[in-house]
C-alpha cells in the first residue's frame, strides 16, 4: 500500500516537474533578458526595468524589445528564453488564464492572475507600477458635446449614425469592442478596423466620431477628445506589473526587491505623460526612462518613498487576499466533506446498532476504504464521468474518509452506554425511539463528537491533496513549491493547514466539551 | 396479581441446544402483597421478574398481570403499568434527580405543574429533600440515596405493581438496614403488589408477606416465614442453614 502511494506521488510529482525542467533554456547565468510587447508603454516600462537593473546590480540585460503577440511573449516567458517583461492583469486574466468571465474588482484580478500564474506557469508577478491602462472609448469633443453624450450608454441612441475606427486587436477581443457591444447592446453602424495611429489620425481630422484608446494613452491627450465613462463597468482592470519567470526569481531573489521599487510611482496620469514624453516629443525611450528614474529619485542609494500609500496597502494585502482565500476553500471542502459524512454515517451508525449482524461488515469496508492510500483514491475518481479534475472528487475522497470515524464512534457510542441503563430504560417502559434520543444519544454525543473532530483533522490533512484534482484549497501552494523546489512556497501552505487542523481540533474539542451531557463526569 | 402458570422458560446455548432457566413454574402474587423470591444466584429469580413485564417471553405456559397474559399486552404500556427497580438503580447519569424520577411523567405528557409535585411527593415519601436532591446528578449521590431515587421513579406512574431486582443488594449492610425499614414503612403506606427479589434470606423475612424459596428453575416452597421455617424440603433445610436459621 505504502509504495502505491509512494509511487502514485512520485508520478504526479515528475509530471508536474517535466515542462519547467525540458524547457530550461540554456543560456548565460549572470545575463536577464527583459523584453517588451510592440508600444510605447510597454516598451518604456521595459527600459526602465533594464535600467534600473543595470544600475542596482552588476547583471548583464539584454533587451529583447517590441516583440510580437501577447502569447508569444509570454510563452517565451514561460520557457525561461526572455525573464521579465511588463504585463497587464487584464490579459493575463482574458488571454493567458483564458477567463472568460468578466472581472472588475482590480485586485481580485490581481489575486488570481498572481497565484494562477505562480503555479500553472511559473510566472510571479511582482507589484503593479499603479496605473491602470484599461481601455476606454474617447469620442470626437464637439461630437460628443452637440449630442450630449458622457458615457457610453448614451451611444446607443445614435449608434446608427455614428462612425468608428479601431485597432484590430479592440476589434476581435471579448475584452475589446466583442463584448462591449455585447455588455451595452451597442452596434456602431460605421466600425472600421486600422492601424492605431491612423485611426487618432481619422479623428484627428473628424472623419469618425469614436477610437478606442487606453486610459494612459499619451498621444490622446494632443487631441480634443471626451473620454467616456464605462457606465456598466464593462472595461476590465490592466494594472501593469513585471512579470518574471520563477526560476529567473530564485536565483536572482534580489530582482524581486529592486523591481519593486517601481511599485505604484506610476498613476494612470504620470503613465500618460511619460508616454507622451516618447510618442509626442519624439525623445527616445532610454532618455525618457533614465528621467523617470532620476525624477524618482530611483538611483540614489537610498531613494525617498514616493508611492500611494493606499494602493500600497491594497495590493501589498494580496498576499494575505490569497491565503485567506486558499483557506476558505480548503475549509469549504472539508466542511461539506465531512457535513455529508456526518449526515450518512451518523443514522448508519445508529442503524447498524438495531441491525447488529450488518455492523462488522459495514465497518471493515469503511475501514478498507481508510487504508487506501489518497491519492490512489483521488487518480480513480479522475475518469469517472460527472467526478473528473475538481471539486467533487476531492469532496467525494475526503468524504469516504470522514465515514469511518464517524460511522465508528456513533456506533460504539451507542452500544457502549451501559447495558443496565439500556434494560433499566426499556424496563420502565421507554420505546425504542425514546430510549434512543433520551439515553443512548445523549450518552454517545462526545464519542461522536470526538468522532467528528477525528474526521474533521483527518479531512483537513487530506484536502491539502485536493490541489492535485485542482480543487484549490491550501494545498495548491504546497504541490506548485514541490514542482519548483520552492520550500518557501510549501510552507506557505502547510503552516496554514497545520494550523487549520490545530484550530478546528480545538474548537470541535470545545464542542465536545459544551455538547457532552452534564452529570457526567468530564474525562479528557 | 401477578400469576405464573406452569411457566417454563428456555435460553438457547450458543453451542446449540438450549438452557431451561425456569421449569414449570407455577406462583401466584396476590394483591397488596410483597413476595420475596429467594434462592442461591442463577436459580432464575431476575427471569422471573423480567418475565412479568415482558422483557422476556416464556417458552411454555403464561404469565398473566390483573389477569392478562401479557404476551397479549402493548409492552410498553404495560411496562409503564409496573414500577421496575434494578440492583444497579439504572438511573439516567445525564439527568438530574429530578428527571429521572419524572422521566415517565413527561412520556405521558403531564403538565409540568402536574410532573413537579408528583416528583416532590415521591422525594419525601422516600425520605430526599426535594430542595437538596431535586437538581443533583446521580453521581453527587449514595449509594442508598441513588437506591430511593430509583424506587422513587418506579413509583412515578402509581402503578399497581413492582418488580425489584435485588434493589438493596449493592448497599453497604447499614446502609441496607436503614434503606430497608425505610421501605417496609413505605410499602406498609402504599400496599403494592410486589416482586421482590433477594439473595438475603433475612431480608426476605423482615419484608416479605411471603417467601417463595427457588432452585434451578424451580420454585421449591412458597409460605410466610413459619411455614418456611418448618418446611421439610431438603434444598430449604441447606438453605436455611446457610442463613444460620435452625430447621
Ligand atoms: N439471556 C440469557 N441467555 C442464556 N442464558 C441466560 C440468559 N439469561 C439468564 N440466563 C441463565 O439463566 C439462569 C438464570 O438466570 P437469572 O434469572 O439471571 O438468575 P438469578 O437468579 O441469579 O437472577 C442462569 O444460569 C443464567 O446463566
Ligand atoms: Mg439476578
Amino acid at each position: 500500500m505504502r509504495s502505491v502511494y509512494l509511487k502514485c506521488t512520485q508520478a504526479v510529482f515528475l509530471l508536474l516537474l517535466l515542462p519547467s525542467s525540458v524547457l530550461g533554456a540554456d543560456r548565460a547565468v549572470d545575463t536577464i533578458v527583459i523584453a517588451s510587447k510592440p508600444f510605447t508603454e510597454n516598451h518604456l516600462l521595459g527600459e526602465i526595468m533594464a535600467q534600473l537593473i543595470e544600475a542596482k546590480t552588476d547583471l548583464r540585460v539584454e533587451r529583447k524589445f517590441n516583440l510580437g503577440s501577447s502569447k508569444v511573449l509570454f510563452s517565451a516567458l514561460v520557457s525561461g528564453e526572455i525573464d521579465v517583461y511588463p504585463e497587464y492583469t487584464g490579459t493575463g486574466w482574458a488571454i493567458h488564464l483564458g477567463r472568460t468571465k468578466r472581472v472588475s474588482d482590480p485586485l481580485r484580478a490581481y489575486v488570481v492572475v498572481k497565484n494562477q500564474f505562480r503555479r500553472k506557469f511559473g510566472v510571479s508577478w511582482l507589484m503593479p507600477f499603479g496605473f491602470n491602462n484599461s481601455y476606454a472609448i474617447a469620442m470626437d469633443e464637439q461630437r460628443a458635446a452637440e449630442l450630449g453624450i458622457q458615457r457610453i450608454s448614451d451611444l446607443i441612441p445614435y449608434q446608427d449614425k455614428l462612425s468608428a475606427a479601431v485597432s484590430y486587436q479592440f476589434m476581435k477581443r471579448d475584452d475589446g469592442y466583442v463584448g462591449l457591444s455585447e455588455a451595452y447592446g451597442l452596434k456602431i453602424g460605421d466600425i472600421r478596423t486600422m492601424d492605431h495611429g491612423l485611426a487618432y489620425e481619422a479623428i484627428r481630422s473628424k472623419q469618425v466620431d469614436l477610437v478606442d484608446t487606453w486610459t494612459t494613452d499619451g498621444k490622446l491627450r494632443r487631441f480634443d477628445v471626451r473620454v467616456l465613462e464605462d457606465d456598466l463597468r464593462f472595461f476590465p482592470p490592466y494594472d501593469g506589473a513585471p512579470i518574471v519567470n520563477t526560476k529567473t526569481l530564485r536565483k536572482h531573489p534580489e530582482l524581486e526587491r529592486i523591481l519593486n521599487k517601481l511599485a505604484f510611482r506610476l498613476s494612470d496620469r504620470k503613465m500618460s505623460d511619460y508616454n507622451y514624453k516618447v510618442e509626442g516629443e519624439g525623445r527616445g525611450f532610454d532618455e525618457v526612462a533614465a528621467e523617470f528614474l532620476q525624477v524618482e529619485g530611483l538611483l540614489a542609494e537610498s531613494e525617498a518613498v514616493q508611492v500611494d500609500a493606499e494602493q500600497w496597502w491594497s495590493f501589498g494585502r494580496s498576499e494575505l487576499t490569497e491565503l485567506l482565500h486558499l483557506t476558505l476553500e480548503h475549509l469549504a471542502l472539508t466542511a461539506i466533506a465531512v457535513a455529508l459524512a456526518v449526515v450518512v454515517s451518523i443514522p448508519l451508525g445508529i442503524l447498524l446498532t438495531r441491525r447488529t449482524k450488518l455492523a462488522e461488515p459495514t465497518l471493515a469496508a469503511a475501514a478498507v476504504i481508510q487504508t487506501i492510500p489518497s491519492l490512489a483514491l483521488l487518480a480513480f475518481f479522475i475518469p469517472i464521468p460527472g467526478l473528473g479534475l475538481g471539486a467533487r472528487s476531492a469532496i467525494l475522497a475526503l468524504f469516504l474518509y470522514a465515514v469511518l470515524p464517524i460511522l465508528r464512534n456513533t456506533y460504539t457510542g451507542i452500544k457502549e452506554v451501559d447495558a443496565d441503563l439500556v434494560d433499566a430504560g426499556r424496563g420502565i417502559g421507554l420505546t425504542d425511539f425514546q430510549l434512543l434520543s433520551k439515553v443512548q444519544l445523549p450518552l454517545a454525543t462526545r464519542t461522536i463528537v470526538a468522532g467528528v473532530r477525528t474526521a474533521t483533522v483527518i479531512s483537513i490533512g487530506i484536502a491539502t491533496l485536493a490541489a492535485f484534482v485542482g480543487a484549490g484549497g491550501l494545498g495548491e501552494p504546497i504541490v506548485a513549491g514541490l514542482a519548483l523546489n520552492d520550500s518557501r512556497m510549501i510552507l506557505s501552505g502547510a503552516i496554514p493547514a497545520a494550523v487549520l487542523a490545530l484550530a478546528a481540533d480545538f474548537v470541535l474539542y470545545r464542542v465536545e466539551m459544551v455538547l457532552a451531557p452534564s452529570g457526567i463526569a468530564p474525562t479528557s | 396479581m401477578i400469576r405464573y402458570q406452569n411457566v417454563e422458560k428456555k435460553f438457547p446455548l450458543p453451542e446449540g441446544g438450549h438452557f431451561s432457566a425456569l421449569k414449570h413454574v407455577d406462583l401466584s402474587v396476590h394483591e397488596g402483597e410483597l413476595l420475596s423470591l429467594i434462592g442461591t444466584s442463577g436459580c432464575g429469580k431476575t427471569t422471573m421478574i423480567r418475565l412479568a413485564n415482558a422483557m422476556l417471553e416464556p417458552t411454555e405456559g403464561k404469565v398473566l398481570v390483573g389477569g392478562v397474559d401479557v404476551r397479549e399486552c402493548d409492552k410498553v404500556t404495560l411496562r409503564r403499568s409496573i414500577g421496575y427497580v434494578i440492583q444497579t438503580g439504572g438511573l439516567f447519569p445525564h439527568m438530574t434527580i429530578g428527571r429521572n424520577i419524572g422521566l415517565l411523567c413527561e412520556l405521558e405528557k403531564w403538565d409540568k405543574e402536574r410532573t413537579r409535585e408528583q416528583v416532590h411527593r415521591l422525594m419525601e415519601l422516600v425520605n430526599l429533600q426535594p430542595e437538596r436532591f431535586i437538581d443533583r446528578y446521580p453521581r453527587e449521590l449514595s449509594g442508598g440515596q441513588r437506591q430511593r431515587v430509583g424506587v422513587a421513579r418506579a413509583l412515578a406512574l402509581e402503578p399497581e405493581y413492582v418488580l425489584m431486582d435485588e434493589p438493596f443488594g449493592a448497599l453497604d449492610p447499614i446502609t441496607r438496614r436503614e434503606v430497608q425499614s425505610e421501605f417496609a414503612e413505605l410499602q406498609r403506606k402504599l400496599s403494592k403488589t410486589i416482586i421482590l427479589v433477594t439473595h438475603d434470606l433475612h431480608e426476605a423475612f423482615r419484608l416479605a408477606d411471603r417467601v417463595a424459596i427457588m432452585n434451578e428453575g424451580e420454585v421449591v416452597a412458597v409460605g410466610d416465614e413459619q411455614s418456611i421455617l418448618r418446611s421439610d424440603n431438603p434444598f430449604v433445610k441447606k438453605f436455611l442453614q446457610s442463613f444460620d436459621f435452625d430447621a
